[in-house]
């Protein structure tokens, strides 16, 4: 993508981004309620819980830019669920919310975005450095080990 | 733009282009329904007429392939019309939400531009498409 299309990314992703938090938001406000609800429809409590943590954590996580591709993949497979779910009652009032979602989910999935993004490094260059070292030690005992059970 | 990058913007394309069609055809085919849901928004059926025929033209167009910049860039004037017409009236969630998606996804379409796949580039431009890919 160009720069110019990066603007577009942005804007796009704080849209996805506060539509899905601000659904996650209003269902975590009656969060007993839409237990009630969707136990009727036949979603059992514990994937309600799930999909409204996701909804809340993937959002935000989107708006701020951090961890984009696993926010953007968690919200898609809630949307395949809710696009499945909502086929039923046809394409208009029914399950074209859900789509668009979906398709603006799967396209932050794959497409890598630079403007507005905060990356966080897990680990030091020591810390790396040490974990290199560690397994390589490791490695060696393991063939020594494997070397005297051959034996 | 990468071969990736290009077949998600063919996804996006169909999404965005089925929906308009439908929504279009929509108000074609049962228009009491539209004009009342025109009229809780303070806007006559003359505009919704209008919108219609965009809609339709447009919407197929868009799943073609055919200029899809120019539309994407109609839809997303006409998706933020929307969104201000209905954020004034109805509150975020079951209200303006979905425009605002179809407007995110009109953004995304007109900064892609026409060069993506489509069904009609596989038709007309064999040339052009096994060039790119």
């Amino acid at each position: 993508m160009d720069k110019n299309s990066e603007w577009a990314l942005l804007i796009g992703r704080f849209i996805l981004g506060a539509v899905v938090t601000a659904h996650g938001l209003a269902k975590l406000f009656s969060f007993t309620r839409v237990l009630d609800t969707f136990e009727q429809l036949g979603i059992p409590p514990v994937f309600t819980a799930g999909m409204i943590f996701i909804e809340v954590f993937g959002g935000v996580a989107l708006l701020l830019g951090v961890g984009v591709r696993v926010a953007a993949f968690f919200i898609s497979t809630i949307m395949i669920g809710a696009t499945l779910f909502d086929l039923s009652l046809g394409l208009i009032a029914g399950f074209e919310f859900p789509l668009t979602v979906l398709g603006l989910s799967v396209l932050y999935i794959f497409i890598p975005c630079h403007l507005g993004i905060y990356h966080i490094r897990l680990f030091s260059n020591f810390q790396l450095l040490i974990m290199k070292r560690t397994t390589k030690l490791l490695n060696q005992f393991n063939k020594y080990r494997m070397r005297r059970r051959a034996a | 733009m990468s071969n990736k990058i290009s077949w998600l913007f063919l996804m996006i394309q169909l999404i965005a282009g089925s929906i308009f069609l439908m929504r279009g055809l929509d108000k074609y085919i049962r228009p009491d329904y539209n004009i009342r849901e025109f009229a809780g928004l303070q806007l006559s059926p003359s505009i919704m007429t209008v919108v219609a025929v965009f809609e339709v033209l447009g919407g197929a167009a868009i799943i073609l392939g055919v200029g899809v910049r120019w539309w994407a860039g109609l839809f997303a004037m006409i998706m933020a019309g929307a969104v201000v017409t209905i954020g004034i009236n109805t509150s975020f969630i079951g209200g303006y939400d979905f425009p605002l998606t179809m407007f995110a996804l009109c953004i995304l379409m007109f900064a892609a531009g026409n060069n993506n796949f489509s069904f009609y580039k596989l038709l007309f431009a064999k040339k052009q498409l096994s060039q790119q890919g």
